[in-house]
């Protein structure tokens, strides 16, 4: 493809003919939309400087420099014509408009031509996804479209990620976008378990214009999944395989066994009361020879230390719970069809093991689309997916049996593996290598989405579409925690849960297109949809060390717990419409909206209006810029509109209870007051932008502003509590983001062997919590306060060691400095930090020189801090005489140190979150990288193959930044915070896995 | 082209084709909405009440209401901080300030227990105004008595908690403003208003009138031994007579309870308090289980959690200084003589003893580890009733009531014996009180005995003008710092017209 591509459309450029003479030629252009004339179609010498655009009725004069070679004709959203006119001086040409390419966009409902879109929607390449070692569809998308920030919630596999499309835009509801795979809404956050390598396109809508048509859920933007459908004309079979290795891309500098020795030395003194004794150097001494012996106030003492007789080992913890993780990944398609039928399917198998032990996913995909023209007037597709994954978990972060939190292990003890993995010395000090070996945690996971479709064109205008859809997921989580474990001690500890979520949804809608003369294009859409979700959940416990065991007993089984757990459910009644009108090409107008009734809101505001208008204006069609031949795309598009946010909980308006027991006798208790007002949270979206395409399409990309304010935004409100209630969650809150987002695109080399092409994005954001009447909502280190971002850092400063007395010192509020922890938090805690990014996006070039295809991308994140929760565990003041960052040894030892930390305190905790943790965590990464080679076809066709292709490749290989942790892209999210604690706490690395460093290989076969 | 009309017309039909009840979802296990429509979803309701009434723990609340904050508040307040009781603040620290007397507004369990109280307090009213779809009139009576009961219950324990003592003649009227009085439900957050206070009278007027009424309705049922019946509204009504100092009154209300028979003395004082089921002399009790109690040591909530120091159940926060028990310097000491069992101390208990081997009324408080603070053995257990009203109460009541309002006479000194004698005391005789008054204070002290840290002394101190803690002050009974404050996030709320 490649190969062919740049010989026949660039070849021209070096090939520069000087001996022609000058001649006119004319004529005129035509399409099958525009019979009566093309207008703004540029027409050019190729390779010259001399080109014209055709008038408003397609007619164009041409004046050649020579007498011969060939002539270009080039209108965006058409195919690109070449001809050679050597011996003519009249062309005539019909233009093939683009239909079904990259040209074409998915825009809810249907397909619109990029020349006639008004609204803002990002097309993300999806033929960059395939090599990528991800499991997550969204991982891959990284820094791959300019607004839509993906960050990762860590580097266990499968866990996922954040994504936010021009900031978050609620703080008790989802701010994850919309994700619609083949026209099906998915109820799930993420579109991870989607098989990357089948992705056809995808498109990201941002503005109000683009997403009202997805009305009440399309605040937070709408990501538009097609997956691949077949191709007529023969049987094209794929095959392709990737083995990788993955590692951990940093290792923290740690204490070493003498420097873990000499802090027992210095927490046995200090506790003694013998603090005046103690000095770096001595510290040093005492610690190889086991015995502190010193003089003070005339008296000698020689304390034995027998513990540091044992010590004597060297563990280097990091080795004992990061690998190599290897991973295999195996992909077969086939599709073909004929001119009636076409079909598209795919198996993919991957099974990826985790940096971290006993981190493993395995996930096989199974896909089948069939797309049938069964007349004239009737088409109709079909679409179904299987996934089938199973993930070995790991424990939460913080817990104890999380393999990262054996990095604050001493490394002078080491483990028994006869003995359950115990610790040799500190015997009280839990293993995560016990919890790793004697315990499971497993979740399975069964999908099908599907889809089942048909289209009527009535006349050549008027088509009917009818089509359905369904995602239905089953979840098992077993989890089975042997008596060796902290949690399984004395006699196990068994859990199994089910998660049960049945989404089906049905559209029925007709569109309508028809050109009013030459220069009116109408086109319109309109429908209704419903969509009906239903989600049951089960767990059931006991203290047993076996599933088998606990799965055989009755319900009546007193040591069985198996709550009642209420399901979740909802339903969306909606209409909706699109009307997009085109004068001659050049003025364009839409009017898009939807009406969304849902089972979510309050009775008395069931049905929600959201409306949007846009308008475009290509001025490059414009006479007046007919004759600038650098220039082939300018637009100045604008759009406003609102959008909605639903709330998150499916029953929140209206009153529920839940089961309780009072004595033997189960009754109900109220979970909540009814809320009859309750209402979306509505966006109100300014956008405007220009697109732009110059120099011969070698500079193209597009430039926009936007700005959101998000009314209704539903916040706990303080009542009285003569209602039972402290808080109650009403529309109360307003939030604002705005932002600028350029996208680039350049060709910076194209000669016939080489071709190198630059794709650049870059957004900002500025996001605020404008008016939550005045409240505060703090959860740790984050919290909502009015006037400032979305869970801006809230904690005391920092301000470095009192020499005197080694104490941490924080800044009071009042123009001074504490020594006192609770005095800088009730006085001295500042807004600190932000851990929304201020600007971020991608650089990802391809070059292509021969048969060898070199592609890499680079992701930035700037403006943005992170809380490095693992380094305040890591520089822990003694209490658990936890191992500490290498560094911590410039601490605080004697009175008059000019010291970089704290003193060691042995009885109280001196590392209280603060500013000293708070790190900038702006990062440039490597993100992805591939070079692979293709081999000739010519050869391959003798051997019956149409391509065959090997490559190497990486992701997440070099990162620059300043941030002292794992890695500074990662977002730790507590389950048990639900999504309000989603939403505040930002940015904190509390012993979060790292992303891998992942290098790959593959082959590519196709037959 | 009419065939093309028709089939465009038809699909525009089915596009608009819809109906309302598409978007009425129901899911299993989801109890929403309008649920009080009939009897099971009602008594259900009731049974919900009941629980947050014994303020049953749930993630971090618990222990409030009767699950121990209406003993153990007044508890503290009535005693004196290191002369007679410890508290150890880092265990539950909200706490302390009642032993301090310095009770903030922003004291986290003042909070709790007033959202906890009107919690059921807004349950009762939404049983009652669906009371009409009890279809069955016995259930009806039953349903509507039992609410009444414990809405009467609730205003009572908090008029006498957040206000000055009720005393027509004492220092502060009774016209005095006291708590929020709320009779019909909040069904909508929409409906949440800033409430108005209502006077000392008010609260008292609506308490006794809700139990007055669930007497009524709940005299066919007799006793019932796990939720409220005319007896406990009964011995409830002589409570609150005796706090307005209305003797007659609580005569007749604490004789209809001891003259029906229908309760008993438990064998010794300590069989009152160890029962998995309520003992003969419960009149009402907090149901307990192991699955299903009040508070527990996790949540570090719960009256077991803290006056137990067993390590099967409590952390011993609450430690009595043993000196106290018998001091005769201290105002308030019950003076406990060699012989009485509610005295009787285990020092030897180990730290691994349960509590089926306390015997004793008070045992060495485990978590100190120190023969000189003690832990008394009442709730010692999570799966053991909660006590809250017994008939030993209502002899004491029917002493006092018969001496205030007919004089000394042999039928006050019977009902005084009957709770002396079961504690291994020796009946006390006419002969004895030259002067009668000397009656009173024998009858003062055997309430303090009797019902030492049920939370009952701090209103007895208060309605007898008495002096509360170490310092003679006659207008303890309507001291600010006996009384709890309006939450100062109430007051909030109410700023911000919440």
């Amino acid at each position: 493809m490649i190969k062919k591509l740049i010989p026949s459309l660039f070849l021209a450029l070096i090939l520069l003919h000087p001996s022609w003479a000058q001649r006119v030629l004319t004529g005129r252009v035509t399409s099958d939309d525009r019979p009566n004339g093309l207008g703004g179609v540029v027409v050019q010498a190729t390779g010259t400087a001399s080109s014209v655009k055709t008038d408003e009725n397609g007619n164009y004069s041409l004046t050649l420099p020579d007498d011969g070679g060939l002539v270009t004709f080039r209108k965006e959203g058409y195919k690109t014509f070449q001809i050679d006119i050597s011996f003519q001086n009249t062309v005539d040409i019909s233009m093939e408009k683009l239909r079904a390419s990259n040209e074409s966009v998915s825009v809810g409902y249907g397909t619109q031509s990029r020349d006639e879109m008004t609204g803002s929607i990002s097309s993300i390449r999806t033929d960059a996804i395939g090599n990528q070692p991800v499991i997550d569809l969204e991982q891959a998308n990284q820094g791959r479209a300019a607004g839509v920030f993906t960050q990762n919630n860590g580097g266990k596999l499968g866990e996922g990620t954040t994504v936010r499309i021009r900031g978050g835009s609620s703080l008790t509801g989802s701010n994850s976008p919309l994700y619609v795979v083949d026209g099906v809404p998915l109820t799930s956050d993420n579109q991870s378990d989607i098989n990357p390598n089948n992705i056809a396109s995808m498109e990201v809508l941002k503005d109000a214009s683009a997403a009202a048509i997805y009305g009440s859920r399309a605040s937070n933007g709408v990501i538009l999944i097609t997956t691949k459908t077949g191709q007529s004309g023969g049987i094209q079979v794929n095959a392709d395989y990737q083995f990788g290795v993955s590692q951990t891309p940093r290792r923290l500098n740690l204490m070493s066994p003498q420097e873990y020795n000499e802090m027992m030395v210095e927490y046995t003194l200090r506790i003694s009361g013998f603090d005046d004794a103690i000095t770096r150097a001595k510290l040093t001494e005492w610690a190889q020879a086991g015995t502190a012996d010193f003089s003070l106030g005339g008296k000698t003492y020689s304390i034995k230390m027998p513990i540091l007789d044992s010590l004597i080992y060297n563990t280097d913890w990091q080795n004992e719970i990061f690998r190599s993780g290897l991973s295999h990944r195996a992909n077969i398609s086939l599709s073909g069809g004929t001119d009636k039928h076409r079909v598209f399917s795919g198996i993919a198998y991957t099974q990826q093991e985790g940096i971290l032990i006993g981190n493993q996913y395995d996930r096989f995909n199974g896909d089948l689309n069939l797309s049938s023209k069964w007349n004239t007037r009737l088409t109709s597709h079909a679409g179904i997916s299987f996934i089938h994954s199973e993930n070995k978990r790991l424990n939460e972060d913080q817990d104890l049996g999380s393999p990262l939190q054996a990095i604050a292990l001493s490394p002078a003890d080491s483990y028994d593996p006869a003995n359950a993995y115990r610790m040799k010395v500190r015997s009280l000090d839990y293993n995560p290598l016990t919890e790793i070996n004697f315990s499971d945690n497993l979740e399975l996971s069964n999908r099908i989405i599907g889809n089942l479709g048909a289209k009527y064109a009535v006349t050549d205008q008027f088509s009917l579409n009818l089509d359905g859809g369904i995602d239905l997921m089953d979840l098992e989580d077993i989890r089975r925690q042997g008596p060796e474990t902290l949690e399984g001690n004395p006699t196990g500890f068994s859990r199994y849960g089910t998660t049960h979520v049945l989404n089906y949804l049905t559209n029925a809608y007709l569109d309508y297109t028809t050109y009013i003369g030459n220069d009116h294009h109408l086109s319109a859409v309109a429908g209704s949809s419903y969509q009906h979700s239903l989600s049951s959940y089960t767990y059931r416990t006991a203290r047993v060390n076996s599933i088998d065991e606990l799965q055989g007993k009755s319900d009546s089984d007193p040591g069985l717990f198996h709550p009642d757990v209420p399901g979740g459910g909802f339903a969306f009644l909606s209409y909706f419409a699109r009307i997009s009108y085109a004068y001659d090409q050049k003025y364009l107008l839409q009017l898009s909206g939807r009406v969304d009734g849902s089972s979510k809101v309050g009775t008395s505001n069931r049905y929600g209006y959201f409306p949007a208008v846009s308008a475009g204006w290509n001025l490059s069609q414009e006479s007046f810029l007919s004759d600038v031949a650098w220039l082939s795309v300018l637009k100045i598009k604008a759009s406003y509109g609102q959008v909605g946010n639903t709330p998150d909980d499916d029953f929140i308006y209206r009153r529920n209870f839940y089961p309780v027991n009072y004595g033997t006798e189960q009754g109900i208790r109220l979970a909540n007051l009814s809320n009859n007002l309750l209402n979306w949270e509505t966006t109100t979206q300014l956008d405007a932008g220009i697109d732009f395409s110059l120099f011969n399409d070698r500079l193209s990309g597009s430039v926009g502003y936007y700005k959101k304010n998000t009314d209704g935004l539903l916040f706990p409100v303080p009542v009285s509590r003569t209602s039972g209630f402290d808080y109650v969650l009403k529309n109360n809150g307003s939030m604002e983001n705005s932002g600028i987002e350029i996208d680039l695109t350049t060709v910076n080399v194209q000669t016939a062997n080489l071709y190198w092409s630059t794709n650049f994005n870059l957004a900002t954001n500025t996001n605020l919590v404008s008016d939550i009447g005045g409240q505060t909502l703090i959860s740790g280190v984050n919290a909502f306060i009015e006037n400032q971002p979305t869970g801006v850092f809230y904690m005391p400063v920092y301000l470095g060691v009192d020499p005197q007395t080694g104490a941490a010192k924080y800044d009071n509020g009042i123009g001074g400095y504490t020594t006192d922890y609770t005095i800088a938090l009730q006085t001295g805690r500042k807004v600190v930090g932000n851990p929304n990014p201020r600007l971020f996006g991608g650089m990802a070039n391809s070059l292509q020189y021969k048969n060898l295809e070199l592609n890499f991308m680079f992701q930035f994140v700037e403006g943005v801090d992170k809380y490095n929760q693992t380094g305040e565990y890591l520089a822990n003041s003694g209490i658990q005489l936890l191992n500490q960052r290498a560094d911590q040894v410039n601490r605080w030892y004697v009175p008059g140190d000019q010291a970089e930390f704290p003193v060691f305190n042995p009885t109280q905790e001196n590392t209280y979150p603060s500013t000293r943790w708070l790190e900038d965590g702006s990062f440039i990464r490597l993100n992805n990288f591939s070079l692979s080679y293709r081999f000739p076809t010519d050869q391959l066709a003798k051997r019956g193959l149409s391509n065959l292709s090997v490559y190497v490749g990486g992701q997440n290989l070099v990162t620059f930044t300043r941030y002292t942790g794992y890695d500074a892209d990662v977002n730790y999210i507590d389950p048990e915070g639900g999504t309000i604690g989603a939403n505040i706490s930002r940015g904190i690395d509390d012993f979060t896995t790292p992303q891998a460093r992942v290098f790959t290989t593959g082959i590519k076969i196709g037959f | 082209m009419k065939n093309i009309d028709k089939t465009i017309l038809a699909f525009i039909l089915l596009i608009l084709s819809s109906c309302s009840g598409l978007l009425d979802i129901e899911v299993e296990g989801q109890i929403s909405g309008d649920v009080l429509k009939d009897t099971p979803s009602i008594e259900q309701a009731l049974i919900g009440a009941y629980y947050s009434f014994g303020g049953i723990s749930n993630q971090d609340e618990g222990g409030e209401l009767f699950g121990g904050d209406f003993m153990v508040i007044p508890t503290l307040l009535a005693h004196a901080n290191s002369l007679e009781i410890f508290w150890s603040s880092v265990q539950a620290p909200p706490y302390a300030n009642f032993l301090d007397k310095n009770i903030l507004s922003t004291n986290l369990r003042v909070a709790a227990n007033w959202k906890r109280a009107y919690e059921v307090i807004n349950m009762v009213n939404s049983i009652l105004a669906n009371i009409e779809k009890v279809d069955n009139a016995t259930d009806k009576a039953r349903i509507q008595g039992e609410a009444m009961a414990m809405r009467g219950i609730l205003y009572f324990e908090m008029v006498r908690l957040w206000a000055p003592q009720y005393d027509a003649n004492g220092i502060i009227p009774t016209s005095h403003e006291a708590i929020p009085l709320l009779t019909s439900p909040i069904l909508d957050v929409n409906e949440i208003q800033t409430p108005t206070l209502s006077t000392i009278e008010q609260v008292y007027n609506q308490a006794e009138t809700d139990l007055t009424q669930a007497s009524t309705l709940l005299l066919p049922f007799g006793k019932n031994s796990t939720r409220l019946s005319y007896y406990a509204c009964q011995a409830y009504l002589s409570r609150l007579s005796l706090q307005k100092n209305d003797y007659p009154a609580a005569l007749v209300y604490s004789d209809k309870v001891i003259s029906s028979a229908e309760f008993a003395l438990a064998a010794s004082p300590q069989a009152a308090f160890h029962n998995t089921a309520n003992s003969p002399e419960d009149i009402f009790a907090i149901q307990q289980t192991l699955a299903n109690h009040t508070g527990d040591r996790t949540t570090g909530t719960g009256i077991t959690t803290f006056y137990s120091s067993l390590t099967e159940s409590g952390l011993g926060v609450f430690a009595v200084l043993k000196s106290s028990l018998s001091s005769t310097s201290l105002i308030n000491s019950p003076r406990f003589s060699q012989q009485d069992l509610r005295a009787s101390i285990d020092t030897m208990v180990t730290n691994n003893a349960t509590s089926t081997q306390i015997t004793t009324a008070f045992y060495r408080n485990l978590a100190n580890n120190y023969n000189e603070l003690l832990s008394p053995a009442k709730y010692v257990r999570t799966d053991h009733v909660l006590p809250i009203i017994r008939l030993a109460e209502m002899y004491l009541v029917r002493a006092e009531a018969e001496y205030e309002t007919n004089g000394l006479s042999q039928k006050a000194l019977d009902d005084l014996n009957q709770v002396r004698t079961r504690a291994g005391l020796t009946p006390v005789l006419l002969t004895d009180f030259t002067n009668p008054a000397l009656f009173f204070d024998s009858l003062a002290i055997e309430r303090t005995r009797e019902l030492l840290y049920e939370g009952q002394l701090l209103h007895d101190l208060k309605r007898w003008g008495g002096y509360v803690g170490t310092t003679f002050n006659p207008a303890d009974p309507w001291d600010n710092k006996f009384i709890l404050p309006l939450p100062q996030s109430e007051r909030d709320a109410w700023q911000s017209g919440g």
